[in-house]
């Protein structure tokens, strides 16, 4: 063969495996694949969380927010809807003026009560 | 018992092997580095061993099998790199300061290194190890038939490359 080994090389290799520990490969060595899987475990885990919690709005809106985005009107109209009936003021009689008004017997008002 | 029959494998394979792999890997270091796993291999596989193939077929069959392994974590390598493994692997001889042939033996071998895989074990067990092929037919798995037109294809590609430049 066209090639050279370094003087003594297969001399030195011969009592190398004779010697060489329990003739396995060394802890370590026999470990590095399962560590690896572990890695990529660990890595994949970590990463897919660190996904999700960045590209998933968080849930914080409230109901009123729905309702706001559900019904199309702006949130300054909703407000402003909202503060016109809290500040209207409306009494029973009102409400009940309303309905006989829209054509609901006063017997029927009474069985609902 | 094991340890027994392990030292006698040493003293008998190693230089054998330790050439096969070199043939293939062209760097003393790498070579070292495999032929090392190759004999941890066949320690751990020898209480398996149950004598249905002939000891030396078996042993060349987990040698061959590493080699063919490195070489294909060398091409995956290879892939991230850019560089192809035979041009790596040409390089390596040019580069080795242990290669003492001549030109012609330099190109032979960096012929078989351009070789498809299964051409260049061919060719290494029959023109080198002066295998027959019934025994490179139980190392390989591959019929007989198949191994013939394997080594008369891979014999002309380096014919022609060799006549081209000499």
């Amino acid at each position: 063969m066209p090639f050279s080994v370094p003087e003594g090389y297969f001399e030195a290799f011969k009592v190398e495996m004779d010697t060489f520990e329990g003739k396995e490969p060394g802890l370590f060595r026999r470990l590095v694949p399962y560590m690896a899987m572990a890695a990529a475990f660990l890595f994949l885990v970590t990463g897919g969380t660190f996904l999700l919690q960045h590209t998933v709005p968080e849930e914080d809106f409230t109901q009123e927010d729905f309702l706001v985005f559900s019904s199309g009107i702006s949130n300054y109209e909703y407000y402003e809807e909202m503060e016109h009936i809290a500040d209207a003021d409306i009494e029973d009689e009102d409400i009940i003026e309303y309905l006989i008004y829209s054509g609901i017997s006063a017997e029927e008002i009474e069985l609902s009560k | 018992m094991q340890e027994e029959a392990f030292r006698g494998i040493v003293d008998a394979y190693t230089e054998r092997l330790y050439w096969h792999v070199r043939r293939f890997l062209c760097s003393h270091e790498d070579t070292n580095d495999l032929l090392q796993d190759i004999f941890i291999k066949i320690w751990s596989a020898l209480p398996s061993f149950r004598g249905e193939a002939r000891l030396y077929t078996w042993i060349y069959r987990i040698a061959t099998n590493e080699v063919l392994n490195y070489l294909r974590r060398q091409k995956f390598k290879a892939l991230l790199s850019l560089d192809s493994v035979s041009a790596s692997l040409e390089r390596k001889i040019d580069e080795d300061a242990g290669f003492n042939g001549d030109e012609l033996q330099r190109e032979l071998h960096k012929a078989i290194r351009r070789l498809p895989e299964k051409q260049r074990i061919v060719f290494s067990l029959r023109y080198f190890d002066e295998m027959k092929y019934e025994d490179i037919s139980e190392i390989t798995g591959t019929s007989v038939g198949a191994l013939k037109a394997s080594y008369h294809h891979a014999y002309s590609k380096i014919k022609n490359e060799l006549q081209r430049l000499f």
